[in-house]
């Protein structure tokens, strides 16, 4: 049983790690215990209001922070950019460690190609550091400004440059880990160290994802690759979803031979829509339905061929741009910068009571397989609008709606990611009820994600803290995650390290 | 909720909560990156995302004034960073909906907060003396306004009726940096012809200053005082020395018969124009400093830089973070007058310009000018921080 921080233990840790870098104060308590996380909205804050936060300056802070919160059995939260939709929310009582402080570039190494940092670098940061000496990181979030390099491996998160690189996992090489204990592992794999070893396991991507469950990472070494000369920016407007798609996944199969475009996707009108209706006071025409568009990177004569060859399938789907339809590059900009074009869409969003105000977007993702999209879509449109069925649902439909009615945005490995943007409100206050009917409507949802092949916890990963395990057993096998279990056992025996989800006793 | 009467620009404070509540669910940390408070720090309190929540508790009643250290409340410059890369709060969206103090920002949050111990009669020293002195004398070093009639007197400029007023704000001439900078401009102007007049001791704060420092009222009273007076002296040109009034001015009452514009505006017009001319070679590598007030909240980036640019021999280059990324100098909000223990950010900007091995800093703000010459000062470094009009009578 986790114990609470008492002045003994604040003492103990101030004169550990210095008085600089502690802080029991309310204020910084209330500061650190929310997050984008939908969790939040459905109960007390009191719930997520840690007892203490610490910024660590050094990796021997952080193990003696461990090290202390492992005596007294004190949950640890490691805290990053906090924009993660899914268990980024603060633990009661718990310890809050914020990277804020660890953020030194450590080396870019152009023999290897491998760049390095602390775990609290920002991704920006990093970004503009070796873009400075012509490379770059592959890591590329959509929140790169407040993104950190230690939290894109702890969540495995997706990237800008997704269909042709993968998540963040495929671009690390390199991890430093603090366990519970304070013991410091260096793990690897690439020019360092061994990509394959076949007398061991491959421990560096039992971290990877794990969001900080098994333990601190403190150090990150990613790949770096030679800025391409070229970029190019195209999109294109269908009169239905289907065409739209279609030339998506053409496109991208396309890309996996022809090589340098590096992402293309596939939005639903109603983002833009509101974006550029209510924030540009242009009319969107009735009848656009669906983007797609591409960025392509690489050198100047192939990117040029590519986009010949882009455009062509684009059109072979019905694909074309009009003068009624605003400023491509507007758009494209919108497309790049996707966290003002949400901002914009929810606030600009008829859907709203209040303006967008005291609301919040809850994303889901089902990662369906593009082959099964267009089928998947049909019935899963129908599960998002119950939510808002005050027959089905007579106490969460007063607290929940859509908000974009579904919005495929095919990415990853064949795989689709479809935002159905849920608004969560905070009022009226969320109750039992509401909040069971919530689980009977996801539990819902993912037998729909799963029956096309899809999985609820992949990408944003957002599931119900409540009905965490019962959904990861089913979609994982109970075999699975009783593995999972052992290992969070045997690296965590006192379930310290962020146990607020998936391996609660 | 605690009783809160706190009332900026008309709206109160319960109106705030919303936008608030729009903060603490948004949640997508763009105010926090980049930050300076939270550069500075590199605790989440002080940024607009902390703030947010701890405004939050506030309304839930769960925090008081009194848990918050001068740290949280007096740390925002009000430099506009958090509110320029708002997501909901885009730059389309503030041209569209107009002034800031109807969006909640880091600047909006500390005021609000500055405003409740303003009403509480809490504040701190450095603060209240500042704040007695323009309530009674116009301006923040509570000297007499014969002072400032006797400065303009003797440099010839006191009103003769021209429509058109140089504004140089409140901290000229009682600020020996400030008086210099401004004795600059007036030179320029003159050998320039062209044609203005100052109002002397009459000329109080804009009310720039005490808003940021949470007197709202006297924000209120002052601008409309300055106002009233431009009216009544036929004003219809303000030329002001200082982004932060010019804002003040822009902010509170518009461009309606009256044309505000600051002075890097009319330098760049005399130059385009011939009225001077730039002869001596100025062989110096100069960086410019965006002020948050002219560049992130006016969108004044070039004119300045299109100044230096025709200083002969002047080699122009920019900071990293520069434009709409550039770092506040650390004098905005209460910063000028109260220094916080943890809180750098001139000695900061001064690091980047030394990145650059520049020998001059040049600025367009005399809030800037103190900040960063405090700054290079207390670095030790070789670097002059010259006012642009400083820099421009140096090449005639």
């Amino acid at each position: 049983m986790a114990q609470a921080i008492t002045k003994e233990i604040s003492e103990q840790l101030k004169s550990q790690i210095g008085e600089g870098k502690f802080s029991d104060q309310k204020y910084s308590r209330i500061t650190y215990r929310l997050s984008h996380s939908p969790e939040t909205l459905m109960f007390d804050l009191d719930d997520f209001t840690p007892g203490a936060v610490v910024w660590p300056e050094s990796v021997e802070d952080v193990q003696k922070i461990l090290q202390i919160a492992n005596e007294y059995e004190i949950p640890i939260d490691p805290v990053g950019g906090r924009t993660s939709s899914a268990d980024s929310e603060g633990i009661k009582g718990s310890i809050a460690m914020d990277f804020a402080r660890m953020n030194k570039i450590i080396e870019l190494n152009e023999k290897t190609m491998r760049f390095t940092a602390e775990a609290g670098a920002r991704v920006s940061d990093c970004l503009a550091y070796v873009a400075k000496k012509g490379y770059m990181i592959l890591e590329y979030p959509t929140m790169n400004k407040t993104s950190m390099l230690g939290s894109r491996a702890a969540i495995h998160g997706y990237n800008k440059y997704e269909n042709r690189w993968g998540s963040s996992g495929m671009h690390i090489k390199g991890l430093e880990v603090v366990l519970p204990t304070g013991d410091v592992l260096q793990l690897g794999r690439g020019t360092s160290y061994p990509t394959k070893s076949v007398v061991g396991y491959n421990l560096m991507d039992l971290f990877i994802g794990s969001r900080g469950t098994l333990g601190v990472i403190t150090k990150v070494t990613e790949r770096i690759i030679k800025t391409p000369p070229a970029y190019h920016y195209g999109i294109m407007a269908f009169k239905n979803y289907k065409d739209g798609i279609e030339a998506y996944i053409d496109l991208r199969n396309a890309g996996a031979h022809i090589g340098p475009i590096w992402r293309a996707k596939s939005y639903n009108r109603w983002l833009l829509k509101q974006a550029v209706e209510g924030m540009m006071g242009a009319k969107w025409p009735d009848d656009v339905e669906q983007l797609t568009d591409y960025h392509i990177l690489g050198e100047e004569d192939v990117v040029a061929a590519t986009e010949k060859h882009a455009i062509d399938i684009l059109k072979a789907h019905n694909g074309f741009w009009r003068d009624d339809l605003p400023d491509s590059t507007f758009v494209g900009r919108m497309h790049e910068t996707m966290e003002k074009y949400m901002g914009m869409a929810a606030l600009g969003s008829d859907r709203n009571k209040d303006g967008g105000l005291g609301e919040r977007i809850v994303p889901y993702d089902a990662n369906i397989p593009d082959g099964n999209l267009v089928e998947f879509y049909g019935e899963a449109l129908a599960h998002w609008h119950r939510m808002e069925d005050p027959k089905v649902y007579p106490n969460l439909s007063k607290r929940m709606r859509v908000l974009s009615p579904g919005a495929p945005v095919p990415t990853d490995e064949g795989h689709t990611k479809n935002w159905a943007l849920g608004l969560a409100s905070y009022t009226p206050k969320w109750n039992e009820e509401a909040r069971q009917e919530y689980y009977d409507w996801f539990r819902k949802y993912a037998e729909i994600c799963w029956k096309y092949g899809g999985s609820v916890t992949a990408t944003h990963g957002y599931v119900p803290r409540a009905i965490e395990i019962e959904i990861l057993k089913k979609e994982l096998g109970d075999n699975y995650y009783n593995l999972m279990r052992q290992i969070k056992d045997v690296i965590d025996p006192k379930h310290i390290m962020n146990p607020k989800t998936k391996f609660r006793f | 909720m605690e009783k809160v009467n706190v009332n900026l620009q008309g709206v109160e404070f319960e109106s705030y909560m919303p936008q608030i509540q729009t903060c603490v669910n948004c949640y997508c940390g763009l105010c926090v990156a980049y930050c300076p408070a939270l550069e500075e720090t590199k605790d989440e309190s002080l940024s607009a995302r902390g703030l947010s929540q701890i405004m939050d508790g506030i309304g839930r009643g769960e925090l008081h004034l009194e848990d918050l250290p001068d740290e949280v409340i007096y740390s925002c410059t009000g430099c506009r960073w958090c509110e320029w890369n708002c997501s909901q709060n885009t730059p389309l969206w503030v041209t569209q909906q107009g002034d800031r103090s109807t969006k909640v920002s880091g600047a909006t949050m500390s005021e609000i907060m500055r405003s409740m111990r303003v009403e509480k009669g809490d504040v701190p020293k450095a603060v209240k003396d500042a704040l007695d002195g323009i309530a009674r004398f116009g301006n923040p070093y509570g000297r007499p306004k014969e002072v400032k009639d006797k400065w303009v007197e003797n440099l010839g400029c006191a009103f003769n009726g021209e429509d058109t007023l140089l504004y140089v704000g409140s901290m000229v001439p009682y600020e020996d940096r400030s008086a210099e900078m401004a004795e600059a401009l007036i030179d320029i102007l003159k050998k320039a012809n062209f044609p203005f007049s100052m109002i002397g001791g009459n000329e109080l704060d804009s009310g720039a200053l005490p808003r940021y420092m949470g007197e709202e009222g006297l924000f209120e009273d002052l601008v409309e005082k300055e106002i009233k007076q431009f009216k009544e002296k036929g004003i219809k040109n303000v030329v002001c020395l200082s982004p932060h009034d010019y804002d003040a001015f822009l902010s509170y009452y518009g461009s309606n018969d009256i044309e505000f514009k600051h002075y890097t505006e009319v330098l760049l017009d005399i130059i385009k124009d011939k009225k001077i001319e730039l002869k001596k070679d100025i062989n110096k590598k100069v960086t410019y400093h965006d002020p948050c007030y002219l560049g992130r909240k006016h969108n004044i980036y070039d004119p300045p830089r299109d100044i230096l640019k025709s200083i002969p021999g002047l080699e122009l280059v920019e900071m990293d973070r520069n434009r709409e990324m550039a770092y506040c100098c650390g004098g905005g909000g209460t910063g000028l007058w109260y220094e916080l223990p943890r809180v750098h950010m001139n000695y900061t900007r001064v690091d980047q310009a030394k990145e650059k091995a520049v020998d001059y800093l040049a600025v367009a703000c005399p809030i800037c000018l103190q900040m960063l010459d405090d700054g290079v000062k207390s670095r030790d470094y070789n670097i002059e921080v010259k006012d642009i009009a400083q820099i421009v009578l140096e090449a005639l």
